[in-house]
């Protein structure tokens, strides 16, 4: 088969390296609570199999011979699973290293303890113990090495899939819009688009169009959290202690790609090659889906061989059967659904596009729907369950009724009759969880904005069905769409926040470097830098450094306008450097105006100033006009009007006077 | 050699690793498999301690069977373990003759149709029978090697001058076949993609650098082609017990094609491929396999892949009606002979592994 040919491109690579991997048991989130409240996140099953074992599986296929695993919560588990299976022995192609390192609470603190540890010899891939994949990474590895070739910074090729704009694969917090460089697949632009102020709205900046020949914009690349990584990477994350996650690595290279002297590649995987990372309930129902679709292939149930587990039975309708199950006469299993050894249905019950864990008893009348039910649960009669997930040893009591996003922990009894929609965990735990009966307590999430009364239940639910595929859920998918917006009109006043401090910041530089005559080319330097730390646009940094420039003298003083020309003439290639195109003149002159409308003392300056401007070939003549005619339509600007109109009328007869000359 | 802890298994890890290895694809073709295949159940042989057949026998039907039962879509794994099985309780046969007429040379014709069948019994000590069976899998082995050599030999009896022949997928016997007749006459070929798996295209490339006129075609051509093929000329997965085919998916279609316009459907089969399983159901277990249905459809579209059910299926079961000659490496057969090859082939109790 054509994806696999790792063999032969092992044989290109040089003999000598070994291809070595990273693989992070834990995702360092809460999403999985209550599950991953005594199972570490890896080793949550995935149609059956823990996400660790399909990792693995995939790493030896496409190539890898040495893997990391990098442990830091519920290690013992991690240990023993691992000693337990066909990792461990000798003759695995793969070797596993077991690091251990219980202190660190995100990617960024683990590949600081590696850098520490020196374990990493060369390039190496990194990705999350909960990913599941057919995609050979040698090609990619490769790729990597050519473009290290021209490229000596490059640091990491993040690995992309295609998957289009509404592509039900893509979890809300990975949607990115990332802008390529085409010929060199650098990555010049990276937005998380659920973290942005406006998810609507996208800000390229202008210079990363101009300054190439080509690049391509991608709204429909899903982030498959693999990336190839040279070895610039550990001591990155050493140097930087604010990188804590991926994304803040990738936004913090890409801020300050000259100062790190590093830049990031893009690489997108072919359609006919899988890779996704189960990273939240969403996904974890996705790439349930695409398994069971057989994306996934050869990593499909059927085909999977573990030891001492008996092979998947793969029948009509994707329906996978292990061996033995005992379905009653009059039992009905369709479309897409799993069904683990020694699981037993009951009769007139019915199972659709769901997944049945080992040794499990679903009893009789019973209903399941869209949802994924662990190892030796006990179903009795009577229930309905939909899109939910049942934990490991559970039982739900008769005629309970679990629906959209219920999640019960691992050992959760449901009393009978009990109807639930939330998360429910066997213990009360450190909180005090409302308790609802013998070994069940609702589970509050602790996030900061659940703060509507059952905006968290709605949430989960979101995050497992949030499909188009289920159409009869028209009122929910209207509460989505509310919620959303009350996190647009919430997310503005920070935005101003940080325009206001960057504002404050680039005064208080501009103040001291006239105090201690610092050179100009540093100003800019700090500026620039202090952009970058608020995330301010090109053109509100324009406008704020002329505000801040011709604010800085004292009004209350009659000296106001000499201290403003001593600054401005100290300042000039700070204006020079910002105030470069027509539209940068314009946010001139709105810092001009603005200021005019605040201080009373500035407005007999403003014709000199906009000489000096003038000649200094700063602004230019028809951005002025066009300024001074919006100027007149606006009633509260009159004084401006005034003050401005000598030197505009000079400006218009100089003009008409060189017109005629040159006729 | 190592072994596993586990008593009830008893693999050697050679085949573990051969087994994974064929999962991941890194064997290409089914010849490369089985000559694997043989190669470490020789290996089995080689190192184990043998006193009699019936050690032996267990132990490679237990590998046998091991291999059978993770790799149910490659029958000839399958079949050189019968084979091997075969192989042994010939030379067992042999050796047994060969000592009881050392001991009695005159044999009446009496003794021999009421003596009761040594065969039955492999538990006798047999000295020599490790060499003797080394000895005869090394010839099977040129067997195998020179099996797609003798097809192809047969090439010009097949083809003849300005025929239109018809194939489909990629195969290394129909290549061979192909190239041979090329080299004495003059013909064209007409390859089918078998999308979206097939590699028609790989086939056509290849033709036509060994200048044979040759055009490929697109699966929902192939009806309209077939009243102009003079012959239809196909290779095979597996060849079941009644003579029906597990071929390439698109070969079903060739050959009812090829039944309606009454173009003769030759199977180029090397003996190894011939198992005797039947097809009982189309659901049956390990009869087909699914792959991913990228080929079908693209993942990244998904406003379709919502509303529509994929399924890419790789092989195709042919009846034994619609095919009208085996040419396996020992000459031509007829569908219905080929459960006499069978028993040639493997011993009877061998067919339940």
């Amino acid at each position: 088969m054509s994806r696999n040919k790792s063999s032969k491109d092992l044989d290109s690579l040089t003999k000598e390296d070994v291809v070595q991997a990273v693989v992070v048991a834990d995702n360092f989130s809460d999403a999985f609570v209550p599950m991953t409240n005594d199972t570490p996140s890896c080793l949550l099953p995935l149609v059956n199999n823990c996400l660790l074992d399909h990792t693995l599986e995939w790493l030896s296929n496409s190539g890898v011979q040495e893997a990391f695993l990098f442990c830091s919560r519920h290690v013992e588990k991690v240990k023993e699973h691992i000693k337990n299976s066909k990792w461990n022995s000798d003759t695995n192609p793969l070797s596993l290293n077991i690091i251990v390192s219980e202190t660190c609470l995100s990617l960024g603190d683990a590949m600081r303890d590696l850098d520490a540890k020196g374990l990493i010899r060369g390039d190496f891939i990194l990705v999350m113990g909960d990913s599941v994949a057919n995609v050979n990474l040698l090609p990619i590895l490769e790729k990597h090495r050519k473009l290290q070739k021209t490229d000596k910074g490059l640091a990491m090729t993040v690995v992309y899939k295609y998957a289009g704009p509404s592509h039900s694969g893509r979890a809300p917090q990975d949607d990115v819009l990332v802008a390529v460089d085409k010929k060199t697949s650098k990555i010049l632009f990276h937005q998380n688009r659920a973290a942005s102020s406006d998810p609507k709205k996208v800000h390229i900046p202008m210079e990363i169009i101009l300054e190439r020949p080509s690049v391509d914009i991608y709204n429909d690349m899903l982030d498959t959290h693999i990336s190839i990584c040279s070895v610039s990477v550990l001591p990155l994350f050493s140097d930087n202690f604010d990188f804590q996650t991926r994304y803040d690595f990738i936004k913090g290279i890409l801020m300050n790609e000259e100062i790190l002297a590093s830049s990031l590649a893009a690489y997108c995987i072919s359609d006919r090659e899988y890779a996704a990372s189960v990273d939240s309930w969403h996904m974890y129902k996705n790439v349930t889906q695409n398994m069971i679709h057989r994306w996934t292939f050869p990593l499909v149930p059927d085909m999977l061989d573990i030891e001492g587990e008996k092979a998947y039975q793969y029948l009509r309708g994707n329906v996978y059967k292990q061996h033995p199950v005992t379905l009653s006469r009059s039992s009905i299993v369709e479309d897409d659904s799993v069904i683990g050894g020694g699981s037993k249905v009951g009769e007139d019950s019915t199972i659709q596009r769901s997944v049945i864990g080992r040794n499990c008893q679903i009893g009789k009348g019973v209903k399941i729907e869209d949802s994924f039910i662990w190892d030796g649960c006990i179903v009795e009669d009577n229930c309905s369950i939909q899109r939910s997930v049942v934990g490991n040893n559970c039982t739900v009591g008769r005629g309970a009724v679990l629906s959209q996003g219920c999640i019960l922990g691992q050992g959760v009894y449901c009393p009978p009759g009990y109807q639930c929609n939330q998360r429910l965990q066997s213990t009360a735990g450190d909180e005090d969880f409302e308790k609802i009966g013998e070994s069940a307590y609702i589970v509050q999430l602790d996030d900061d904005d659940s703060d509507s009364e059952d905006g968290g239940t709605k949430q989960i639910w979101n995050e497992l069905f949030s499909n188009e595929n289920f159409v009869d859920d028209v009122d929910g998918d209207s509460d989505v769409s509310s919620e959303m917006s009350d996190d647009s009109a919430r997310s503005v006043s920070p935005v101003l926040d940080d325009t206001k401090l960057f504002f404050n910041e680039v005064v208080d530089s501009l103040k001291r470097g006239f105090e201690d005559k610092l050179h100009c080319d540093n100003l800019i330097l700090e500026i620039n830098s202090s952009r970058y730390a608020y995330n301010v646009s090109m053109r509100e940094v324009n406008l704020l450094v002329v505000k801040a420039i011709l604010s800085l003298p004292k009004s209350e003083t009659d000296s106001y306008l000499s201290q403003l020309w001593q600054l401005l003439t100290y300042f000039m290639p700070i204006l020079k450097n910002y105030i470069k195109n027509p539209v940068a003149q314009s946010d001139c002159l709105q810092a001009l105006k603005e200021v005019g409308l605040a201080e009373k003392a500035f407005l007999s300056g403003v014709p000199k100033l906009l000489n000096v401007l003038y000649d200094q070939d700063i602004l230019s003549e028809e951005v002025i006009l066009k300024w001074f005619s919006d100027l007149k339509a606006e009633p509260e600007t009159k004084d401006l009007c005034r003050v401005a109109d000598p030197f505009i009328k000079w400006l218009k007869e100089a003009e008409e006077e060189s017109e005629s000359e040159s006729d | 050699m190592m072994k596993l802890e586990n008593p009830k298994v008893q693999v050697q890890q050679s085949f573990l690793r051969f087994v994974s290895d064929v999962k991941q694809g890194k064997y290409h073709g089914s010849l490369e498999v089985t000559r694997k295949t043989v190669d470490l159940l020789k290996s089995l042989i080689v190192d184990g301690e043998f006193t009699n057949a019936q050690g032996m026998m267990s132990t490679i039907r237990t590998h046998g069977s091991f291999l059978h039962k993770s790799l149910p879509h490659y029958a000839s794994v399958g079949n050189m373990a019968r084979r091997v099985l075969k192989i042994v309780r010939e030379e067992y046969a042999v050796g047994r003759k060969n000592k009881s007429e050392e001991m009695d040379p005159q044999e009446s014709l009496h003794k021999i149709v009421t003596s009761v069948d040594s065969g039955e019994d492999y538990s006798s000590p047999l000295p020599d029978l490790k060499l003797s069976v080394l000895d005869h899998i090394s010839e099977f082995e040129m067997e195998l090697e020179t099996s797609i050599d003798n097809i192809a030999q047969q090439a010009q009896e097949h083809i003849h001058s300005n025929e239109l022949i018809l194939t489909l997928g990629t195969s290394k016997v129909v290549e061979s076949f192909l190239r041979k007749a090329a080299a004495h006459r003059k013909f064209d070929v007409i390859v089918v993609d078998c999308g979206p798996l097939g590699k028609g295209h790989e086939l056509a490339v290849s033709l036509a650098k060994s200048k044979i006129n040759t055009t490929v075609i697109g699966d929902n051509a192939i009806f309209g082609i077939m009243s102009r093929v003079n012959k239809v000329i196909i290779g095979t997965h597996t060849v079941m017990a009644n003579g029906g085919l597990r071929a390439l998916s698109s070969c079903h279609t060739v050959a009812l094609a090829a039944k309606h316009c009454s173009v003769p459907v030759m199977v180029l089969a090397p003996l190894y491929k011939l198992t005797p399983q039947y097809l009982c159901s189309y659901d049956q277990d390990a009869f087909n396999s699914y792959v991913a249905p990228d080929g079908v459809l693209d993942f990244s579209d998904h406003s379709t892949l919502s509303q529509i059910k994929r399924y890419c299926p790789v092989f195709d079961y042919v009846p034994p009606e619609l095919v009208t000659l085996f040419i396996s490496n020992t000459g031509g057969h007829a569908p219905s002979y080929v459960y006499r090859l069978l028993s040639e082939l493997y011993h009877p109790d061998d067919y339940e592994i």
